[in-house]
């Protein structure tokens, strides 16, 4: 069994921007966080991706 | 010829010519990614990602065929070696780039093609081959049989032997390695939507529930509502035991236009706020609040008869749009402009980018006083006029 790791990341993409724009439609963003945070989860959702597309040896 | 390369394009995976395929397959990652790659990039980079694809699709040679396209296309190539052949192409290309002023209008070229080459494709594609070996196996011998038959398939298909399929609708396959079922994957992929439907409605109606209540909910909220819905329902079918029936077809392209709208939305302010550029004005001494919050979009602060009777310092905050900032006429003024993200452009300099500074000054008589000027935009553009 393997995880569709392309739905994964795509998904936690989405799930990320939807965060912003509901966090925008309702309240102010603080976009230096965004810059500093957006990239940092983008990372993280890539690693997420390398470890769940690891093929057992 | 001894130097075949090894990438190989599937006329039957193919959604144009085939190649973000045979460089998925090449890389072993899901083709989409690559399409999906292949779009940014042509829109990032004006259209020339279009040109890269049409060397990919002249110099890849199709699965079973003899060689590369632009062998058979241009015959007096053919006994051209392989690094003068893509040198050529390569050339060719970038000229053809740079003489049409290739961009946004070439990437609709390609889209309307790619609909003529997918309509007619799907009267003149012969039915795809039965599969030479047992859909399910009973055995353990029939599965290792089975196994073995797709390392050959591979191998004859020009892919490394240990490739597998991406597990999309069409290919998926079950947990102990075999297919799963077509109906399965059917009935999946609507129970998905009907879940999907169901959570959308859910988002909507508490949306609706906040309006009903006086609480300002913008178009923005919607969107963003409807992407967190698709992106979960991704996450959701992502799971091992949801991947092998595949995803439900139409989720990935759903989610890519809602995140596209969100996007859009999140960087362009709502249209309200750029109906008419709002003006500051400050007549007379300056006596303006020593700290502004102006709103998104377009925005002037307009000093022009403005009389530094005092040195004071007035600042403007503003978190995206366009500012645009008047001088007064005479007298000692000092601009300091700050944007997040943007640029800021002065009589005599600039500078894009990000977390960029700029300072401009007009010093007419050094003993008189100063009025400085302080402009901090987050995301946008900042214009100083004199």
């Amino acid at each position: 069994m393997k995880t569709d790791v392309t739905a994964l990341v795509l998904g936690l993409v989405g799930l990320l921007v939807a965060g912003l724009g509901l966090w925008d439609a309702f309240g102010t963003v603080h976009w230096p966080w965004v810059w500093v945070g957006a990239p940092v989860a983008l990372v993280i959702f890539g690693l997420l991706g390398l470890f769940a597309s690891r093929t057992p040896p | 010829m001894n130097d075949v390369p090894a990438l190989r394009r599937d006329p039957h995976a193919a959604q144009i010519a085939g190649v973000c395929v045979a460089l998925a397959r090449e890389w072993r990652i899901d083709p989409l990614l690559v399409r999906l790659g292949f779009v940014a990039a042509a829109l990032i980079t004006n259209g020339v990602a279009i040109g890269a694809y049409l060397v990919g699709w002249a110099l890849i040679p199709r699965t079973g065929g003899a060689g590369e396209p632009i062998r058979h296309l241009l015959p007096f190539t053919r006994g051209w070696s392989r690094g003068t052949l893509v040198l050529a192409v390569v050339t060719a290309t970038l000229g053809g780039l740079v003489v049409t002023g290739a961009g946004p209008g070439a990437l609709a070229i390609m889209g309307i093609v790619w609909l003529v080459l997918r309509l007619g494709r799907g009267r003149q594609s012969a039915p795809a081959p039965a599969p030479s070996h047992p859909a399910t196996p009973r055995t353990e011998f029939e599965r290792l049989a089975l196994a073995w038959q797709s390392r050959l398939d591979n191998v004859d298909a020009g892919r490394p032997a240990g490739w597998e399929p991406p597990l999309s609708a069409a290919t998926a396959l079950a947990p102990d390695g075999t297919r799963a079922p077509a109906g399965t994957r059917r009935r999946r992929g609507w129970r998905t939507w009907c879940g999907v439907v169901v959570a959308l409605g859910g988002a909507w109606s508490a949306l609706g529930v906040l309006v009903a209540r006086g609480t300002d909910v913008p178009g923005l909220a919607w969107v963003a509502s409807t992407l967190a819905v698709l992106s979960l329902a991704l996450i959701v079918v992502a799971s091992p035991g949801r991947a092998v029936h595949g995803r439900p077809g139409g989720l990935v392209p759903a989610t890519v236009v809602a995140a596209a709208a969100t996007v859009t939305m999140l960087l362009i302010p709502a249209p309200s706020a750029l109906v008419a550029p709002e003006m500051h004005r400050a007549v007379g001494p300056v006596a303006v609040p020593s700290e502004t919050e102006l709103p998104s979009g377009d925005q002037t602060i307009n000093l022009r008869d403005a009389v530094v009777v005092q040195t004071e310092t007035v600042t403007y905050r503003q978190d995206m749009g366009r500012l645009t900032v008047l001088l007064p006429a005479s007298g000692n003024v000092r601009v300091e402009a700050s944007v997040d993200v943007g640029s800021l452009v002065a009589p005599d300099a600039s500078a894009h980018g990000v977390e960029q500074t700029l300072t401009w000054e007009r010093i007419d008589d050094p003993s008189a006083p100063v009025l400085t000027v302080r402009a901090a935009l987050d995301v946008g553009r900042v214009e100083v006029q004199p």
